[in-house]
This record gives C-alpha cells, structure tokens and sequence, in this order.
C-alpha cells in the first residue's frame, strides 16, 4: 500500500518537473511555504520564553507571537547565516532554526539551478528559433536552397528595409553561417530564421504565414530532391497554402519552385491555381534553348529578369486610355509598353491576366494595365509626343542561323527538358550528340524513362566519355558543330561547374586555333554566379547561371504575380518570343537611324521593337555582347553587318 | 452579335483575342484543343469558329475536316488561325474545310470584316 502511494507520489512529481517552467516554479514557492510554516511551529517550542530573551536573532518588535515567528522563519529561510545569530538560544529553537537554513539552502540552489537551466533552455530554443515571429506585411520563404541567398539579395535590391522571415529544415547556426558567408546579413533587409518544416500548419503559423505579403516556396535542391521523393516537400507545402481561408488581411502572392516539370501538373492541382508555378527545370533548359538559338539573348534575358537595368513591370497609365496601342509606343522615354494586362474570372478566381505584343490598333480600355519594358518603373507618358511616321526602306530580310548539328556536353536533370524544348523549337531532323560520363545504356534509359514520347524533330545518339580530356574532346570534331552547350555535368562526383570550366577551357584551345572557331556558338550552364567572370575569356559566347535565372524570376513573381504567364509565354516555344532579327531587315544599312525608327518599322511587321545589339569588332568582346535594351531615344545608329534588333515577335516552329 | 468559338492552345493568345471579341459584343466561347473544340462545336452550335491549326490531341486541320463532314455542324463557318504565312498554309488550311484563313497576330478589324461576312453569308443561306 505505502509503496503503491510512494510510487504514485513519485509519479505525479515527475509529472509536475517534466511539465512547462511554471508548475517547476510553482512546486518550488509551495515548498518555500511549507517550510516557513515549519518554522514557525519553533513559537510552541519557546521561541519566545524568558530563556531566549537575550537572543539577538529573535525580534519581538511586533507581537512576540504569530507575526514575529513567521519574521524569524522567513528571514532563517531567505538568509542561512541568521542561524549564526541564534547563539544561546534553547536546544528545540536551536535544532529548528539549523532546519530551517539546511532547508533554506537546499530550497536556493534549487532556484538557482531552475533559473539557469530556464535561461540555458531558453537559449537554445533562440538557436533553435522556436520563438513565433510577430511580424506582418514580411516576405516569407519557405524551405532552402542554393537559390535562397540571389533571392535576398535581389529583394534588398528592390525594397530595402524589407523583412523576410526564412522557415527552413537546416538549423539556425547553419543558416546564419551561410547568409553571413554570401554577405547577406549587411545588406539593407532583415532577415528572421526559424528551423522548423515548412509543410506543418503550427509551424506556418509560428513564422505569422497568414499576416505576409507574399511567401516564396523553394523546392529541395536537386540532388536532393532525388532521394527525398522529387519535390514533394514544396507540393504538399503548396496544397496547405491553397487550402487555407483564414488569411488576416489580403492573401498574400503564393509562389513555389518545382524542380521537375513532370511535377508542374500536380503542383498546379495542389495550389487550386492559386500558387504561380515556376518550374526550374523547365525555366533554365528553355533559357538555354533561346540562347542556343539566339546569340546574346542570354543576355537579354539575364537583364529583363534581373532588378538591375530594365525589368517588366505592370501599371495602370490613366492617360494612355482610349488611345491605340501603337500610338503610344513613342510618348514614353524610359520605357516600352510590350503588352497589356487586365483582371479576368476563371473558375471563381479573379486573376490578372497579360497579352503580349496586341495588335497596334488596340484601343486601350480603363481596366487595362500597360506590361512595360521600363528602366527605372517610375513611368512617365508624355500624350503630347505624336506617332512616329518614317519612311521604312529594309536592306534585307532576317536569315535565321542554322542549327543542324548540336554537342550536348555533360548530364544532369535538366536535359530531358532541353531535349524536349530544342524538339519544339527545331526543324525535323536536326541531330544532338550527347556526351557524358554515363554508359550508352544507361543514358538511353534515363531518358526514356524521362521523355515517355519518342522526339518529333530531332535526333539523339548518345556517347560516353571523359569531358575534361582534351584528346577525347579533339575526337569529336567539336568545330563541326553549330552549337556546342557545356551543362553544369552531375554524372560524375566532381564539382559540376569546375568540371564545366575544365570542359570551357579545353574547348577554347580547340576552337581558336582551329579555322572555324567563329561559326561555333557555345552556350555554358554554372551552378555559381562567381564562376561567370572566370569563363568570361573563353569561348563561351552565352553563360546561364542557372539558380540565378530562377531565383530572378521567383522574387520578381512574388512581387508581381502576373509575370507568371508573361515569362511562361516568352520563353516557352510558339507564340510571341524575344527574338533578335538583323538590323537590316527593319532599316536601311549604313543609313542613320533612331530607335524611333526601328519602332515604327517593327510595328509594321506587327512586332515591337525593344533594343538594339551591336556587333563587336573581331577580336573585341563588348560589355553585355552588344546588347542594349530600351535605348535612349537620341542616339542615332548606322547599322552594319552583324548587328541585331531586338523585337518581340510571334514566333511559329513546324 | 454572334457566339463565336475560339479553338487556340496558346493562353496568351486565347486570352488576347477572346477579350477583343467580347469588347465588340460576341459571346465567345473556348477550347483548348481540337478534340474540345469538335465537342464544342457538336454541343454548342456557334455561329462561327475560330480555329487554330497546330492544336495538341487533333490538329486543327483534322478538327475542320471532321466538323464539316457532320451534318449537324458542316454549316459552321470555320476561320483557320496561323502564324504561317505562306501560300501553302492558306490552301492546306481550305482544303481541311476551312472557309477563311487569317494569320497571327490577328489583324482585328480584317477579321472582323470576315467574321461579318461569314455569318451573314450564313443567314442568307439559312433563310
């Protein structure tokens, strides 16, 4: 029976030090009481008799009974030395008062052992970020990857003083560590971590999801991902997002990376196509596609979606209502309209909506907002400005480069998509050798398993081989090919983008000492933005950074959701495209010109002119290979050989 | 005003077009691709359809030529859309049943003078 109670007693204490600081704290005043209690029961012992009336440590200033035996407790318990002050007292006093401070002590070190382990716990549950965030109108990222540190910065580049709250598998330490490294932490926003998963509601609600403005889902980094279930982590993140009704204030801007395109379908099933979708794999393999077919679009788009330079934004222009849409191409000076954008009701869901490149007879309507190609965003319309007129003389039509016979150099996850894109974008028969370090069953597998339908217009074979050796790559024949793309290689243990440099640097020997290093375009994929000025002197006439691309678009869609569908439509193949088409196709050749001009004869040809690219002369490489987009409206050029406008077109591929 | 069916794989151009159409007073009404569209067709009877030619599932050359062999919808005219702009593309394009041919981007104005004059050949025919 007594062990029985012993046990349950001990139970119930357990119960009690397990549980939150406060029922400690609590058990700890009631035995601070019991004792007191105890101490005063020394009042019947003869506290204060005759015998202990010389006794300094008992005070009998306020009634000599109840009060002054709770004074005598309290002060025995609080301060172990007053027993000191006891001396001559009777035996029973004497022995309660020794109590009294052995338990006094006992009870202290217990408050100063739980106030120090609260403080220890409430470190580590700092380190750990376990603390909710009280935050509102703040960017959220949910998950971590390589492309989370571009994203900071390219939100401290549009709106400084912005606070991000990142909610992250990886612990705090690790994640401080990494935005120190890349100097994240100096930069003008604030950046809040908590470790915790992003697809659990209670830890949503820990970094206030519902109060942010917008909140940016990474998927887990590719190689990652590969063993982690392919993008999961960001699907079910994206179906919890959807789903939830109880936003304060307006929704925020939902966007989530996907890393495979095969997944873009369930993830838009998950989201109920309240989430803007971005697909990684698919976003970098058809920049690459473009930059292979078209020298120095790399850099067009690099520009477009970074925040540096022009970029695309949306806004209402209440004085350009009820005029034509080619009519007002000329009254902005630091911007081009390249489309309109309105609010459409789909299924219950209102949503902006965007068309590019409309007819120039579109008379614009008071819902309409302008899409623009703008330098600054601040856009101004001058109604005074008229229409250009000019007299178009063209000295020729625009020749396309032909793109018969492509090198695939490397392997990784994105090349089933580049193969699906160039089949969308190139002639039938078009021929793609790809090399990597996989065996020629083992590729063909792969991509079977990854393009379930047999390719429509071009041609495949595979060969295995070492990359970086130069006589395997001299075995090739590599100046036979019209476009050579060096991929970011995973099939192989080795960094991907020093391999890529090793691969860069071979190919440059090659090629310039051999007659037709000039008709060779290579394009060259890097996991790192620092690598690019180490490959700028070689032969790589386009470099794609590829978490930068994505990352750009990612933190531009949060800002402005409607981009989703301008990007999906200009890099996707068909329909209205970045093109850069030969300047002589628009004007006269050697003849001044303006940008004016060159707006008025792409109007013609139903098309919008957006820049110019100049050619380099041989042996110069120019900043940015030419390219200048939304030049200033004064400068005249006389075009050569060579140089380029840059148009927005509606493209078509058989 | 007629009820139209736009029959365009492409969103952008979907949305584009199907706005303008509306902004002049047609009811329009999408598909996706050729398969919805002879659907659509079949279930909605529009006074005319817009049809793309390079459609996912039926192309839209198929996707005229079974319309106009059904005799519930072979009085339907049909304008082809496409970016092609060759010769061939316009006769490949009637052949298939098509009754016009306009190519991309559209020229409103010039597709709507086709538009009337499809649709009022066709209530000339009907009454």
């Amino acid at each position: 029976m007594f062990q029985k109670l012993k046990a349950r007693l001990r139970y119930r204490l357990d119960d009690v030090f397990v549980r939150s600081p406060s029922s400690q704290f609590f058990l700890l005043v009631l035995l601070s009481i019991v004792v007191v209690l105890l101490g005063m029961t020394a009042y019947f012992f003869g506290l204060f008799s005759p015998q202990n009336a010389d006794v300094d440590g008992i005070g009998r200033k306020i009634d000599s009974g109840l009060w002054d035996s709770l004074w005598w407790s309290l002060k025995h318990m609080l301060d172990p030395g007053f027993f000191e002050e006891n001396y001559g007292a009777t035996t029973p006093v004497a022995v309660i008062s020794l109590l009294i401070a052995i338990m006094g002590m006992v009870i202290f070190g217990i408050l100063i052992g739980f106030i120090s382990t609260s403080m220890e716990t409430r470190l580590a549950s700092l380190q750990r970020g376990n603390s909710a965030v009280i935050e509102t109108g703040h960017v959220l990222i949910l998950g971590w990857s390589n492309k989370i540190l571009l994203i900071l910065r390219l939100l401290a580049r549009t709106r400084a003083g912005l606070r991000v709250v990142v909610l992250a598998r990886p612990e705090i330490a690790h994640m401080q560590e990494s935005l120190r490294a890349a100097g994240i932490l100096s930069l003008p926003i604030k950046v809040i971590l908590r470790s915790g998963l992003p697809s659990n509601i209670l830890e949503l609600r820990r970094v206030a999801f519902e109060h942010a403005r917008s909140i940016i889902v990474l998927a887990a980094s590719t190689r990652e991902s590969e063993s982690s279930g392919r993008d999961v982590e960001a699907i079910k993140t994206a179906m919890l997002l959807s789903s939830f009704q109880d936003w304060r204030g307006s929704k925020p801007v939902l966007v989530s990376e996907i890393n495979h395109k095969q997944n873009v379908a369930i993830a838009r099933i998950a989201g109920r196509n309240e989430i803007s979708i971005v697909s990684s794999s698919e976003v970098i393999s058809k920049i690459i596609v473009q930059a292979a077919r078209q020298s120095g679009l790399s850099f067009v788009y690099s520009e477009i979606l970074s925040s540096a330079g022009n970029s695309i934004c949306v806004t209402r222009v209440p004085n350009c209502i009820g005029r034509r849409f080619g009519d007002i191409q000329y009254g902005f000076s630091d911007s081009i309209p390249i489309g309109i954008s309105w609010q459409q009701e789909e299924n219950g869901v209102v949503r902006y909506v965007a068309g590019l490149n409309p007819e120039p007879d579109y008379t614009l309507d008071p819902d309409d907002q302008l899409v623009l190609l703008s330098r600054t965003g601040r856009v101004q319309y001058d109604e005074r400005v008229k229409p250009h007129v000019t007299r178009i003389a063209r000295s020729g039509k625009h020749e396309k480069r032909p793109l018969n016979r492509i090198l695939l150099l490397g392997f990784n996850d994105d090349v089933y998509d580049i193969l699906n894109e160039f089949d969308g974008h190139l002639a039938a028969g078009t021929r793609i050798d790809l090399v990597s370090n996989y065996l020629e069953e083992d590729a063909t597998a792969r991509l079977e398993r990854h393009t379930p339908r047999p390719f429509r217009n071009i041609r495949i074979s595979f060969r295995q081989g070492d990359t970086v050796s130069a006589a395997f790559l001299r075995s090739l024949d590599v100046s036979s090919y019209d476009c050579i793309i060096t991929l970011a290689d995973e099939s192989n243990d080795d960094d991907p983008d020093a391999r890529n440099i090793m691969v860069l640097l071979l190919l440059t020997d090659i090629l310039r000492s051999g007659p037709a290093a000039h008709n060779v375009h290579v394009v060259s994929e890097m996991h790192d933005p620092r690598n690019r000025e180490l490959v700028t002197r070689t032969v790589a006439n386009e470099i794609i950074v590829s978490p930068e691309i994505v990352s750009m678009q990612l933190s531009q869609i949060s800002q402005q959701p409607v981009l989703e569908s301008i990007y999906r439509e200009l890099l996707s193949a068909g329909g209205i495209e970045i093109c850069l088409k030969s300047a002589g196709s628009y004007v006269e050749m050697h003849q001044p010109c303006t940008f004016s001009d060159l707006q008025c004869s792409a109007q013609e040809k139903m098309e919008i002119a957006v820049g110019v690219r100049i050619a380099a002369p041989a042996g110069r490489i120019e900043n940015e290979h030419g390219v200048q987009l939304n030049p200033r409206r004064d400068m005249v050029w006389r075009f050569g050989p060579g140089d380029d406008v840059v148009v927005l077109a509606q493209e078509i591929y058989d | 005003m007629g009820k139209i069916l736009l029959v365009e794989d492409n969103q952008m151009n979907r949305d584009m077009l199907s706005r303008r159409l509306r902004r002049k007073g047609f009811e329009v009404l999408l598909a996706t691709d050729g398969q919805d569209g002879v659907s659509m067709a079949r279930s909605d009877a529009p006074d005319l359809i817009l049809m793309d030619m390079s459609l996912p599932t039926m192309d839209g050359w198929t996707a005229a030529r079974l319309l106009k062999s059904e005799t519930a919808t072979c009085t339907i005219p049909i304008i082809a859309l496409t970016a092609h702009a060759m010769h061939g593309d316009r006769d490949k394009a009637l052949d298939a049943g098509c009754d016009e041919y306009e190519t991309k981007p559209v020229n409103l104005a010039r597709l709507l003078r086709k538009i009337e004059a499809l649709t009022q050949k066709g209530d000339r025919v009907a009454t």
